[in-house]
């Protein structure tokens, strides 16, 4: 194994390649991604600290297992998400259950959000638009629009990495993300309503 | 522990939870990565079968467009009542259906290479189309759509061959139609003497070729094989109104062959339709039965439908 210093300066890639030959690399590759997977996984509507778990260890066996077809053109941090994605999905198919959309962003993310992805983002705030009512439309969209919005707005990945993730050609990751917000803005707007109009 | 307080520098040193529980399990399960072989093999079997998808579809497009492009238009009136009915028959459905599911299969498994997800639908339904029709040209070239679609037609009894087709369109006497070669030496032929002619079933026919131009009585003698139109006169006489070549080959009829039978076919047609319009003008409507035996070809039920 390498002193501490070196190894924190190593690309994910270099990591890859030093996993193929000690295993014991492969620690630095679950500690760099751990998190971030957790909060992908949690976006994706898993609620359960021990199902997020089983998924996550999921994750990282086939992610050890799959090292030597990782394709180097990519960044490996998007084919971990895609392989995270693709356990997660699968994880449901074989649960049998649906997405619960418990926690998609905290709060000040969902601000964030608002602002710099949703046009009418004055009118929604004006509307008194508040977080939770933002997180069940974004859990109540279809979910080819919820993905690549989650990815974009609270993973901050950059359209080519959501398509290496997504396995979708670029050019549909903009229009599904534009798509996916047009449809959350009417979906905001006629639920804030329907809210109002509650007596 | 809080992974958010660590340092990077000390990252090799942290063992999570799941970092744990992920060694457990491959100890336990002695897991191991995948070879590299085996991921490299899985990839070039999808680019293989992709390959192999796309010199099928040429073969499709080869033999379909050696199929659309040898179906005999110039003559399409003598045997079928108009263009649509004939282009219906003649149409190589089966080839058609190959090349589009062969393009469809091309498409997908170009999709399911490492990045072929990155590619829109249209440039991996294009670059497939452009793989097979640059093969497709390169085999027609070489006449292997001709070569098929023969040996098919010979080989499977079900398959209907543009050859068998061409046969089973211009073998039907009842029609007026008939498929064939000369029996006789070539210097006995004259327009005023019966020649025997033995058609595609092995039927000898004798010929009446008093109606013939000189151009056609000289193909019918050059002994090659040709298509006849004309009429019964009896179970075993064939009056003949004109000759065409049989174009069944392997390279495909050029624009400009197509052109000439087209023009020879309209001049036979149109000499033999003069006659029978001066003889209405001058006899008004004649009675079919009474036709005399050197005007039967007026009366072909192709040039009354040309009229």
């Amino acid at each position: 194994m390498l002193e501490p210093d070196i190894v924190s300066e190593l690309s994910d890639e270099e990591i890859v390649i030093k996993t193929l030959s000690d295993r014991s690399f492969f620690a630095v590759i679950v500690y760099r991604f751990e998190d971030k997977l957790g909060r992908y996984i949690r976006r994706l509507g898993v609620s359960l600290h021990e199902d997020k778990q089983d998924i996550l260890q999921d994750i990282f066996i086939k992610v050890y297992k799959n090292l030597n077809g990782f394709d180097g053109r990519l960044s490996f941090s998007s084919w971990v998400y895609r392989i995270a994605h693709n356990e997660t999905i699968s994880w449901y198919r074989k649960q049998r259950v649906r997405p619960e959309g418990h926690l998609i962003a905290e709060a000040e993310e969902i601000f964030l959000f608002t602002e710099g992805g949703l046009k009418g983002a004055d009118l929604l705030v004006d509307a008194g638009i508040d977080a939770h009512l933002l997180q069940k439309c974004i859990k109540d969209l279809e979910s080819k629009y919820r993905d690549p919005i989650i990815l974009r707005y609270f993973e901050h990945k950059e359209y080519d990495e959501i398509s290496d993730i997504l396995k979708i050609p670029i050019g549909t990751v903009g229009t599904l993300i534009s798509r996916g917000k047009k449809r959350l803005e009417v979906k905001l707007i006629a639920t804030n309503q329907s809210v109002d109009t509650k007596p | 522990m809080n992974p958010n307080n660590q340092q990077p520098n000390t990252e090799i040193n942290q063992t999570t939870s799941t970092a744990v529980r992920v060694f457990e399990q491959i100890e336990r399960e002695a897991i191991k990565p995948i070879s590299r072989l085996r991921f490299m093999l899985s990839e070039w079997g999808v680019w293989i079968a992709w390959a192999a998808t796309v010199v099928f579809g040429a073969f499709a497009l080869a033999t379909l467009s050696y199929a659309a492009l040898s179906a005999n238009y110039a003559l399409y009136e003598a045997t079928h009542a108009n263009f649509l009915t004939f282009l219906v028959v003649v149409m190589p459905y089966v080839w058609i259906v190959l090349f589009a599911g062969m393009v469809y299969l091309a498409t997908y498994e170009m999709k399911n290479t490492k990045r072929g997800y990155r590619y829109t639908t249209s440039y991996l339904v294009g670059s497939s189309i452009l793989g097979t029709v640059l093969g497709a040209i390169l085999l027609h070239s070489f006449g292997i759509g001709y070569l098929l679609d023969r040996t098919l037609g010979q080989q499977l009894s079900l398959y209907m061959s543009m050859e068998k087709m061409e046969q089973k369109m211009w073998q039907m006497p009842a029609e007026g139609r008939l498929l064939g070669e000369l029996l006789e030496s070539k210097s006995l032929i004259t327009s005023d003497v019966p020649t025997n002619f033995k058609d595609g079933g092995g039927i000898v026919w004798r010929l009446n070729t008093t109606e013939l131009r000189p151009r056609d009585l000289a193909l019918l003698q050059s002994g090659e094989r040709v298509r006849l139109l004309g009429t019964t006169t009896s179970e075993v006489t064939f009056h003949v109104c004109g000759v065409f070549p049989w174009m069944m080959r392997e390279k495909a009829m050029s624009r400009h062959e197509m052109e000439e039978q087209r023009q020879e076919f309209n001049t036979v047609m149109r000499q033999h339709k003069k006659l029978l319009e001066m003889n209405d003008d001058s006899m008004g409507r004649q009675n079919p039965h009474k036709v005399p035996e050197n005007e039967l070809c007026s009366h072909l039920a192709i040039i009354k439908r040309m009229r």
